[in-house]
């Protein structure tokens, strides 16, 4: 047996492994998401006939709804459906939910993608200093991530508002949405209005954008930000102890440069993981501070989709953060395998 | 042994070391020197100091420990402890140091290849890649560590623990160093490698012409090992003795304690091994006068006040030099039999 055939068949196997374990997470998400919304009390076709319907008209939307149907088959067209990325039509928007996402998605996208740099950037820098130069710093760090970690964001987002937005010192745009509204919103590339202000090389959008971004993604960044730097901080502690940091300074390196080198390093990967996590619940978890800031995202469409009943915005939305949880963790889990030495398939 | 008597510098001078951690003084004034290409053993238990001497030496003791007194020479030049810059341009290039367990002396996430190069990278800046490349294959091959192109890709986690030794000693090396101190360079490998290493260090050093300073427990491998052994016992180095009369010559009651305690090879199976009663004592409530009284079974009244004498044992013949001397720190050391 030669040594390529015999490692990409072994990558091949983990591969399939990690690809079964996906799509039994995403059976069970989706299980969970159908059986909870036909336990709830009301009838989705009643809410859209409306109270003064007749009978007549209440069965014929009950079959066009397919809620005669057996509840497996339900289930199976409901599995179809998402996949073909057909999942309704929300009469709460009066237009398909697929619309109603794709055009709100953008706008979370970004502020979540925002708020995971500022996360990662912030734990990263504060743990680091923290656990290099120790001391009182340290101990600064401490309390304001377990501060960070205990306070809720739509406060944070609203004290934000109040001191640095328009009403306050005014330094950066309060609640106002996305752009300054004289602006026209770039050439649409990714939806991202920094990313496609930069590709179209337009660096008013692109500052205006991330103005607008600013407080909204700090909010946000928070919580998760607080969460890192406790855990980064912990990690580069336990690294910092090991006897290979010792060896490595013996070579001449300094303590900063084998801090930076060595420490810092062996710290983040098991951090990888959890930051995987971490953006995925940025992404489906900004619903208040999208709230409080005005945010056009798909947290704002949510919250009417549960206050109106409208299922299919709140079905599809479920299922959506459920596979943006799975593929999240799972390219986290592919990412760490790539850096992390010991992990890769070995090629003895 | 090995080295001719040189004129020269010698490539460690130690005098009068001494390191606290906080209040509690852990070495407690130790002297050494060691000539190019000398091989010096520091002996004694757990906790007697001996790892602390080179953890100390190197600059690099943990939190909380400092060196509190005494001077030491590297090649004729004084090292200062409280300069880093100075302390980062000496580690490495000339004192560098072989540590304890290999398993965990070697960044997990990095390539060998790439941590034998950050000590050359560290001292010799502007060698090319190629070069720097060429030099780890070189230092690879030199520790006997076979196809070292392949292997200088590879991570800890691909290396047995007797090839994790091997690439540490070429970290080592890498630099040329004057002195390389040994801090249990064998204690996590298994017996048949243990000896494979010692037979690595022993060549290399004759090869390089690099001191050596072996600090370990195994008084069995520093009497094979080591021109002269250094026995440690509460911070302080209670006898200095060359190792060709270490067995059989040792002058101090603790020494011969160790040497006593040592298993011996068709020893009858139901006899005991000796054994020295009691622990060492506490370094922060150290007993009054010499150390080693409490438990030293040629103990007299007078020997728990004040510090014990430095007794010459024997004077070296007449071409050797001073550091030669077998000198034991005990009042009793010219009554007491040798074993």
């Amino acid at each position: 047996m030669s040594r390529p055939t015999s490692s990409t068949s072994a990558a091949l196997k983990r591969g399939a492994g990690a690809l079964l374990g996906v799509l039994a997470t995403l059976l069970l998400a989706s299980v969970v998401s159908f059986v909870v919304l036909r336990a709830v009390p009301g009838d989705p076709a009643r809410l859209i006939v409306g109270p003064l319907a007749t009978p007549d008209v209440l069965a014929g939307v009950r079959t066009q709804l397919g809620l005669d149907d057996p509840l497996w088959l339900q289930y199976l067209h409901y599995l179809r459906d998402f996949a073909t990325l057909q999942w309704g039509y929300s009469y709460s928007n009066g237009a398909d939910v697929t619309a109603v996402i794709a055009a709100r998605l953008p706008a979370t996208l970004e502020l979540a993608l925002w708020a995971f740099l500022f996360a990662v950037v912030g734990a990263v820098v504060v743990a680091t200093l923290a656990s290099y130069r120790g001391g009182a710093l340290a101990g600064v760090a401490k309390v304001v991530s377990l501060v960070g970690l205990g306070t809720p964001q739509f406060w944070v987002a609203l004290v934000l508002v109040l001191v640095l937005g328009s009403s306050g010192l005014g330094v950066l745009p309060g609640p106002s949405g996305r752009l300054t509204s004289f602006l026209e919103p770039p050439p649409h590339v990714t939806g991202l209005y920094t990313v496609d202000g930069l590709l179209a090389g337009q660096p008013i959008v692109f500052s205006d954008a991330l103005a607008h971004l600013a407080l909204p993604a700090i909010s946000l960044a928070l919580i998760p930000g607080a969460f890192l730097t406790r855990l980064l901080t912990a990690n580069q502690a336990d690294v910092a102890r090991a006897p290979f940091v010792t060896v490595v300074r013996s070579k001449g390196v300094s303590r900063w440069a084998a801090h930076r080198r060595h420490v810092l390093h062996n710290a983040l990967l098991p951090s990888l993981a959890s930051a995987g996590l971490v953006l995925a619940s940025l992404i489906t978890g900004s619903v208040l501070v999208e709230s409080v800031f005005n945010w056009p995202g798909i947290g704002q469409v949510l919250v009417q989709g549960v206050q109106r009943q409208d299922f299919a915005v709140v079905q599809a939305f479920v299922l959506l953060s459920a596979v943006l949880y799975v593929a999240a963790n799972t390219a986290a889990d592919a990412v760490v395998a790539l850096v992390d030495p010991r992990l890769r398939v070995s090629t003895r | 042994m090995s080295a001719a008597p040189s004129p020269a510098l010698p490539a460690l001078s130690v005098e009068g070391l001494r390191v606290a951690y906080g209040d509690v003084e852990v070495v407690r004034g130790v002297d050494l020197v060691v000539r190019p290409g000398e091989k010096v053993g520091v002996v004694g238990e757990s906790g007697c100091g001996k790892s602390t001497v080179a953890l100390a030496l190197m600059g690099l003791l943990a939190a909380g420990g400092s060196v509190t007194g005494g001077a030491v020479t590297v090649s004729g030049s004084r090292v200062d402890y409280h300069d880093e810059r100075a302390l980062d341009r000496m580690r490495g290039s000339q004192l560098s140091l072989v540590f304890q367990d290999p398993l965990t002396s070697l960044d997990p996430v990095k390539s060998i290849g790439s941590q034998i190069a950050e000590a050359l990278r560290r001292h010799s800046p502007r060698m090319s890649r190629a070069a720097v490349r060429a030099r780890c294959a070189e230092l690879l091959t030199a520790v006997g560590v076979p196809e070292p192109e392949r292997r200088l890709r590879q991570y800890p986690h691909e290396f047995s623990g007797g090839m994790r030794q091997r690439a540490l000693i070429a970290v080592a090396v890498a630099n040329d160093p004057a002195v390389l101190i040994a801090d249990e360079p064998t204690t996590a490998l298994d017996v048949t490698t243990q000896a494979q290493v010692v037979d690595l260090l022993d060549s290399l050093v004759d090869g390089l012409g690099v001191a050596v300073v072996l600090v370990t427990h195994d008084i069995g491998l520093v009497s094979e090992f080591c021109d002269r052994v250094l026995v440690m016992y509460a911070g302080r180095v209670v006898e200095e003795v060359p190792s060709d009369v270490l067995f059989g010559g040792a002058a101090h009651p603790y020494t011969r304690a160790l040497l006593e305690s040592l298993p011996v090879p068709g020893r009858p199976r139901g006899e005991d091994l000796a054994w020295i009663p009691g622990a060492p004592p506490p370094l922060s409530a150290l007993p009054p006068g010499c150390s080693f009284a409490p438990r030293c079974a040629w103990a007299q009244p007078e020997c728990s006040v004040g510090t014990p004498p430095r007794v010459v044992v024997s004077e070296p013949s007449v071409a050797a030099l001073r550091t030669a001397l077998h000198t034991a720190e005990c009042r009793r050391a010219l009554e007491v039999p040798r074993g």
